[in-house]
């Protein structure tokens, strides 16, 4: 072995010529380590000041014992901590504000169109993507786990027949992706337009055509012939925005002054505006009473205490973003509505509402449109809207970002005999959930699972003997 | 260790169990000396040892999804496999390691190489953190001379972290935005895609592998130049290639290195005539294809370039190929490689034949939503991110190039790029590197 050359590859050699002075190596060095190790180090500093010892980096990593489970997973989340720090917040908030005011562009979440309209990057995916008929090409090697996700189609489908089963009938009703309703704001050109057969008032009006996934109608179909009853809410919509077109040219017309046009989605918000929800939970009491004969009462509730309130929020997309807090670039977007502040759950209700955000919104105050710091319900949401017009209570189940598994797994868990009880499920939830590949759904946290209803009974109510009337 | 412990400690285990099995079959190489018998069984027993480890944990669910394919298709039945051998998780980096290791037994077996003198400097060499999870594919006889003998100075560690830096900057300013084009191309449904969009995200992917590969390669060498080890150069502007043979001069140098060395050559290389000589580089590219994944999708990919390059073996030489302007040649070839990243980037065989038939105009036909991914993948921001690679791959000479002569405003714009490079990375996230899954 002697006689082995030092480099028997000799192509593999350094051929850097370094013509840079110590000095200045070393002061580059300098900075380099400084512009790493000061950012952490004020943070410490900063914290150090204000006496949180507990929440400084170095002590958290040493606060792990074995009682506190698994070292890699406390080092890991220790590791993403560095991603929320402040520094890296500030970084990321700035950064983003740049690209948003000079690029126009958004973030993972949300997408930038034309004219401030934003849109959920998930939803865009929704719509182009393989959707929910075909199998999703996917790689064994790349991810072994996609094969054993379930799909919307499924679980749907097991879903309405485990209800009927029980004497329960499920109506389903997609929100479409407000793609599908406003294209125009992502192309940027009316390419898309194509002459509508729909009037209003005598006027014939065109408007952009929808853009459905192309298997969006094939579900539908699939679910109906599986005894699901699928409420399609495009045309309602369409005929809203058309009318809200019109209206707002006629305005314009008149020369109107502060004409605004009504739109059928928020532009800052994955959601429905308050006038749509409205309308749409009109007529889908309309369905339930023609379809479902005995269900609601005749007429809507005579509501005794409406209140009519006017708020503004920046819309969840805008706080995807993850502007800094005094950004202008956006601003709040107003809604009036009436709170109905009779509306109430009731659990004994022959008829469930099973719902996410579409149906909350106008009601939980997280979702915005609420006054500054108030946790009170805003009771003008689509459940107490869908309440009124069939003039009966409902038994709400919600839940934001849980319209595909987390609200059926809450009712399924339910006793049999309050399950039995029902008569209609009605289950409101964004289309995106049931468009998205079952990949696609993972990544964006919406991931569908089977539910399977809890068999057991509530104990029969005890009856009371009867005693004798007790004789003075 | 704890570099690579930090993924999962499991598979640190494995690492040190095929090091110090390679340390060993090393020492029974070296003890073999003359007894030419003893010196085959151990450079054997390292290639299967090293072999089966890999095919077991990279191959295993691919053998068995193939099995029961054929099985299916003959109308056999199905073939069940319990479920374990469906579920194997691939260890981060062992297609590197492997390779490296196994490269130190052939090398003591030729005579390439002295021996390492403890397990310790074995360890040392396998486990050298920059290159150990996706390359480039270092050899032992390099490394220990290094670890013996290497001169550390400030120029070398202000190099490396400027070589790091232009590294980064590559990984988040370049290839994750093309990434984020490639992605919805491929995740698009088969009526979403217009021919336009087929071709700007195959085009985005050849940008993003590129940059995302070439750039985890910079940071590798830059760490390694910071702490005094010099790393073989990985890349070289490969898609200003003139032909596929020369593509594989300068794309994943260490591979392409490997591949001659330690499979091309011991099959004869072009020793044996001229149709010997197109089977080896078949050969050599299908194994190197089946190297980067367990899919047929990887196998006809390696296959594209072994066609390639027997055709140009067999007529690259002609008087009229060779008088072409290089533009003319350039384009061609590069068009040849987009295809085959088609195969490279592509789920399965159904998913890449369909988004070949949609390139050339023989898509399924389109839906509305195709309007909306074309105007997704071509806004401003990633449009003019595109033209920028394009410039970068055509226009500007490589990282090595630019830096190769060392001069202080350089390490100035490496700080520049890096603090850019964490401001973005902080807005956007990162993607894992692509080499990571191979």
């Amino acid at each position: 072995m002697s006689n082995v050359p030092n480099n028997p590859y000799p192509n593999e050699r350094d051929l850097t010529v370094y013509s840079i002075a110590s000095k200045q190596a070393r002061n580059i060095i300098v900075v380099f380590g400084l512009l790493l190790a000061v950012p952490p180090l004020m943070w410490m500093l900063s914290q150090m000041l204000q006496r949180q010892w507990t929440q400084l980096f170095p002590v958290k990593v040493l606060s792990w014992t074995p009682k506190r489970g698994d070292l890699m997973s406390h080092l890991h989340a220790m590791e993403k901590s560095l991603d929320t720090a402040p520094y890296a917040k500030t970084a990321q908030q700035q950064v983003q504000w740049l690209m948003t005011a000079f690029a126009a562009e958004g973030c993972r979440k949300t997408f930038i169109g034309h004219n401030g309209w934003l849109f959920f990057q998930p939803e865009l995916d929704a719509l182009t993507g393989y959707g929910p008929i075909l199998n999703a090409p996917f790689s064994i090697m790349k991810d072994p786990t996609v094969a054993k996700l379930k799909s919307a189609r499924q679980c749907v489908a097991h879903f309405a027949t485990q209800l009927k089963e029980r004497g329960v009938k499920l109506m389903l009703v997609p929100i479409p992706v407000k793609a599908t309703i406003y294209p125009e704001h992502i192309t940027g050109y009316r390419a898309l337009e194509r002459q509508s057969a729909v009037t209003y008032q005598d006027e014939a009006i065109s408007a952009e055509a929808p853009v459905f996934h192309a298997d969006e109608g094939l579900l539908f179909d699939e679910l109906r012939a599986a005894g699901v009853d699928v409420v399609d809410v495009v045309p309602a919509m369409l005929q809203l925005k058309e009318q809200n077109d019109m209206l707002y040219r006629r305005q314009v017309r008149a020369k109107v002054p502060d004409a605004v046009k009504r739109e059928v989605y928020l532009k800052q918000d994955t959601h429905w505006t308050y006038d749509t929800m409205q309308q749409i939970a009109k007529a889908l009491a309309d369905h339930i009473r023609k379809t479902y004969p005995g269900l609601a009462a005749d007429g809507p509730r005579a509501e005794v205490n409406p209140r009519a309130v006017s708020e503004g929020s920046l819309g969840d997309l805008v706080k995807l973003l993850g502007l800094p807090s005094g950004q202008t670039l956006f601003g709040q977007e107003m809604q009036t509505y009436v709170s109905l502040e009779d509306s109430k759950s009731d659990p004994r209700s022959s008829i469930a509402l099973l719902g996410d955000s579409f149906v909350n919104i106008f009601d939980d105050p997280a979702l915005g449109f609420a006054p500054t710091g108030s946790t009170k319900r805003l009771k003008a949401g689509f459940a107490q809207y869908l309440s009124l017009y069939l003039g009966t209570d409902l038994d709400v189940v919600t839940e934001n970002g849980g319209g595909a598994t987390s609200v059926r797994a809450r009712f399924a868990a339910r006793k049999d005999d309050e399950v039995r009880a029902k008569k209609l499920v009605v289950w409101v939830l964004s289309a995106r959930d049931l468009l998205l590949t079952a990949e696609q759904g993972r990544d964006a946290g919406v991931t569908w699972k089977d539910v399977t209803f809890n068999p057991e009974r509530n104990p029969p109510a005890r009856i009371e003997p009867m005693l004798p009337p007790k004789s003075n | 260790m704890i570099f690579y412990g930090w993924w999962n400690p499991w598979f640190v285990l494995l690492m040190l169990g095929t090091t110090t099995l390679d340390y060993n079959l090393g020492r029974m190489i070296v003890s073999a000396g003359e007894n030419l018998k003893r010196k085959k069984l151990g450079v054997v027993l390292s290639v299967v040892s090293n072999l089966g480890a890999l095919a077991f944990f990279k191959y295993t669910a691919f053998g068995v999804e193939s099995a029961q394919s054929l099985a299916k298709a003959m109308h056999w039945g199905h073939i069940d496999v319990p479920e374990f051998f469906q579920n194997i998780v691939l260890p981060a980096g062992i297609s590197f390691y492997v390779f490296q290791s196994l490269s130190y037994c052939i090398d003591l077996y030729r005579g390439h190489a002295k021996p390492a003198q403890t397990l310790l400097d074995f360890t040392c060499f396998v486990s050298l953190f920059p290159h150990l999870v996706a390359g480039p594919i270092v050899r032992y006889g390099i490394i220990a001379e290094q670890m013996r003998h290497r001169e550390h100075s400030v120029q070398k560690v202000t190099y490396g972290l400027t070589r790091f830096s232009f590294g980064l900057a590559k990984k988040i300013l370049l290839a994750d935005p093309m990434g984020s084009i490639a992605d919805s191309a491929f995740a698009a449904g088969p009526t979403s895609l217009t021919q336009f969009s087929a071709w700007l995200g195959i085009l985005a992917y050849a940008f993003q592998i590129y940059f995302d590969f070439s750039a985890y390669s910079d940071m590798a060498i830059g760490l390694a130049r910071t702490l005094g080890f010099y790393f073989v150069e990985n890349f070289d502007s490969p898609y200003k290639s003139a032909s596929i043979t020369e593509f594989w001069r300068r794309w994943h140098m260490s591979l392409s290195a490997f591949l001659r060395d330690y499979l091309y050559i011991p099959l004869g290389g072009n020793r044996a005539g001229s149709m010997r000589t197109y089977i080896n580089l078949m050969l050599t590219m299908l194994i190197g294809g089946l190297w980067h994944g367990a899919s047929w999708t990887f196998v006809i990919w390696g296959g594209i370039h072994g066609i390639m390059l027997s055709v140009e073996r067999a007529f690259g030489r002609r008087v009229v190929w060779q008088r072409l302007p290089k533009l003319a040649k350039e384009v061609p070839t590069f068009v040849i490689v987009l295809i085959g990243w088609v195969f490279f980037r592509a789920e399965n065989l159904d998913a890449a034949c369909g988004y070949l038939s949609t390139m050339f105009g023989h898509g399924d036909g389109l839906a509305d939503p195709a309007l909306i991914l074309e105007k997704v993948i071509t806004r401003d921001w990633l449009f003019g991110h595109m033209i920028v690679c394009a410039l970068a791959v055509w226009l500007m000479p490589n990282t090595q190039t630019i830096l190769r002569d060392f001069v202080w405003w350089k390490a100035v714009l490496g700080g520049v790029l890096f603090l850019v490079a964490v401001s973005m990375m902080f807005a956007r996230g990162h993607s894992p590197f692509l080499y990571f899954q191979f």
